[in-house]
């Protein structure tokens, strides 16, 4: 990328494209593994998983990034049903994304025409450089994550 | 990455065996090119889910969607437990409408040619499969089961992909169906004298705990330890964690045929003691309990052993005024017991056997608020899911709970 032309806030991340599109919004960071299977709950898209600690916030229209998923093979129903109700989230970022992430948002394509890009294995760990509140923008099929810091603090530069 | 195509995957995708298969394959082909497998798996059966808890609307318009174009299973499919039981609903207070979706589902299921055999343990009856076949199940326990004790190859397969696997025969060669994904890096010793049935769910629990997705191999089992002792083990490291395989030494197949740390050292040495497993029982029974209303077992479904177990505590019993038990199970099993003259037995004392329904995706309606498990996987997750209290304690304990 142009390195020298890129604002100081802004920095770009390189991983493993999974499920294609692109989006940006504002990021939701969870530094707990996340369970979509009765941890989020499809009609409101809020996470109601008492042991995660953004419990209680809404996903929706939002880039979220969780480190992987763990409980319930039935997690890939919770997401596509969370989509078909309108409130899935714009992208996910995981560090290693599992299949049954993958297949809930292939299958959202396939039924309800939602694309939720999905990106893991970033060259640097997204939960040491994404906040909650940054301004991300996901490239699902290049695997590309550009990350405009809220605020232009230390962390800026490019890889 | 492009996955390699044989010529029937190729007819597939044109359309040659019908509308639903080529959606399906398509899927399946999305997933592979995702994870980067270089050629799709033929899978020889599928565990599917269909129980409207977990699959909510878009499962329903996913099944009807590939049964109302004609979409057929291509090998043999079982799937988890339903949301109801079929016999029990309307006295459970289910109400009309939610039992009308999960109905909706097993009209689904049985077009598209599923075995509707509603369990979490198909390896009890109707899809049993051999060492080293390639199969694509969902269930964590079912996975955990089919990979460990027998040594099938499976990944955590999710629900809604695994009616793209029926329909094809098909699956991306990615994770554990690749030999090399298959050893361990952890060694866990136990070491806590003899172990009860109850220990293997906690020492599963801790395992879960530990180890997260990673694969361990267990030292200090005995050889005799029972089928439904490692299918509450495997159940609970599932739930607490995503343990998808695990072997022990001495036991499990790919252990005795194998270094199964694939000649390398392990990575990580844990020792699990008497002291941690009496902590992490206490740990499961809930802050608040109160008196006990209800006790469920069978989380996994209890085999017929299990059963037996179970009808010989309530030999001369009869639950207390205002208590219940519930049993979950195969219906299967449920018959054999009816043969043997225990569901008799079981259903003169009081005792409900919910064959084909499972509690952690049903809605639980009746106002209780104390429940009491012999299953880990319960304790782990019916607290959360049904805002109540649990004791977690042996069978013989929950028996006592709530018998005179």
């Amino acid at each position: 990328m142009r390195g020298d032309r890129m604002p100081k806030n802004k920095i770009v991340l390189r991983g493993r494209g999974i499920v294609g599109g692109v989006a940006e919004g504002k990021a939701l960071v969870s530094r707990d593994p996340i369970v979509w299977s009765h941890g989020v709950d499809p009609p409101t898209g809020k996470i109601d998983d008492v042991r995660v600690y953004v419990n209680g916030e809404r996903i929706t229209d939002l880039v979220f990034v969780y480190p992987y998923g763990k409980g319930s093979t039935a997690s890939s129903t919770w997401m596509l049903e969370t989509i078909r109700c309108g409130n899935g989230p714009l992208a996910i970022i995981n560090k290693e994304t599992e299949v049954i992430i993958a297949s809930g948002a292939i299958l959202g394509e396939v039924l309800y025409n939602k694309k939720t890009p999905v990106v893991d294995r970033l060259n640097r760990d997204p939960l040491e450089v994404i906040e909650t509140g940054d301004w991300v923008k996901v490239d699902g099929k290049k695997g590309i994550v550009e990350v405009t810091k809220k605020s232009a603090g230390p962390e800026g530069g490019t890889e | 990455m492009k996955t390699k195509l044989g010529s029937y995957e190729k007819d597939i995708l044109k359309g040659k065996r019908g509308e639903a298969a080529r959606i399906a394959m398509e899927v399946i082909l999305k997933l592979a090119e995702a994870f980067g497998a270089e050629e799709l798996v033929e899978i020889s059966s599928v565990q599917a889910m269909a129980h409207y808890g977990s699959l909510h609307d878009a499962g329903l318009d996913l099944l009807e969607k590939f049964a109302g174009l004609g979409g057929k299973c291509c090998v043999p499919t079982t799937q988890d437990p339903a949301s109801i039981s079929f016999r029990y609903w309307e006295a459970l207070g289910i109400p009309k409408e939610y039992r009308d979706k999960q109905m909706r589902l097993a009209r689904a299921v049985e077009e598209l040619g599923e075995l509707p055999t509603w369990s979490c343990a198909p390896y009890h009856f109707g899809n049993i499969p051999r060492f080293g076949q390639n199969v694509a199940w969902a269930e964590s326990s079912a996975v955990s089961y089919a990979n460990s004790v027998i040594g099938a190859r499976t990944n955590r397969t999710g629900a809604g992909m695994t009616i793209c696997a029926a329909l094809t025969g098909r699956m991306p060669k990615t994770g554990l169906y690749l030999g090399e994904n298959r050893l361990a890096t952890v060694r866990i010793d136990v070491r806590a004298g003899v172990l009860s049935d109850l220990d293997y769910n906690t020492i599963g629990i801790i395992m879960g705990k530990i180890l997260g997705p990673k694969i361990p191999v267990l030292y200090g089992i005995p050889r005799s330890v029972t089928n439904d002792n490692l299918k509450q083990l495997g159940a609970c490291a599932a739930s607490s964690g995503s343990v998808a395989l695990y072997h022990v030494d001495g036991v499990t197949p790919e252990a005795m045929l194998k270094n199964p740390f694939g000649g390398r050292k392990p990575k990580e040495t844990i020792t699990v003691t008497r002291r941690d497993i009496s902590q992490t029982e206490r740990s499961l029974t809930t802050s608040h309990p109160g008196e006990v209303d209800l006790v469920v077992v069978g989380c996994p479904h209890y085999s017929i052993d299990e059963i037996i177990r179970v009808a010989r505590l309530f030999l001369g019993k009869k639950l207390k005024t205002d208590k219940e038990f519930w049993v979950y199970t195969t219906l299967e099993a449920e018959n054999l017991a009816r043969r043997m003259g225990l569901v008799n037995i079981l259903e003169e004392a009081g005792v409900k056997i919910l064959s084909q329904n499972c509690l952690v995706i049903s809605p639980l309606y009746g106002g209780y608020k104390t429940l009491m498990t012999d299953s880990g996987k319960y304790a782990s997750y019916l607290p959360s899911e049904h805002g109540i209290q649990l004791i977690y304690a042996d069978t013989a304990a929950c028996v006592r709970a709530v018998t005179a």
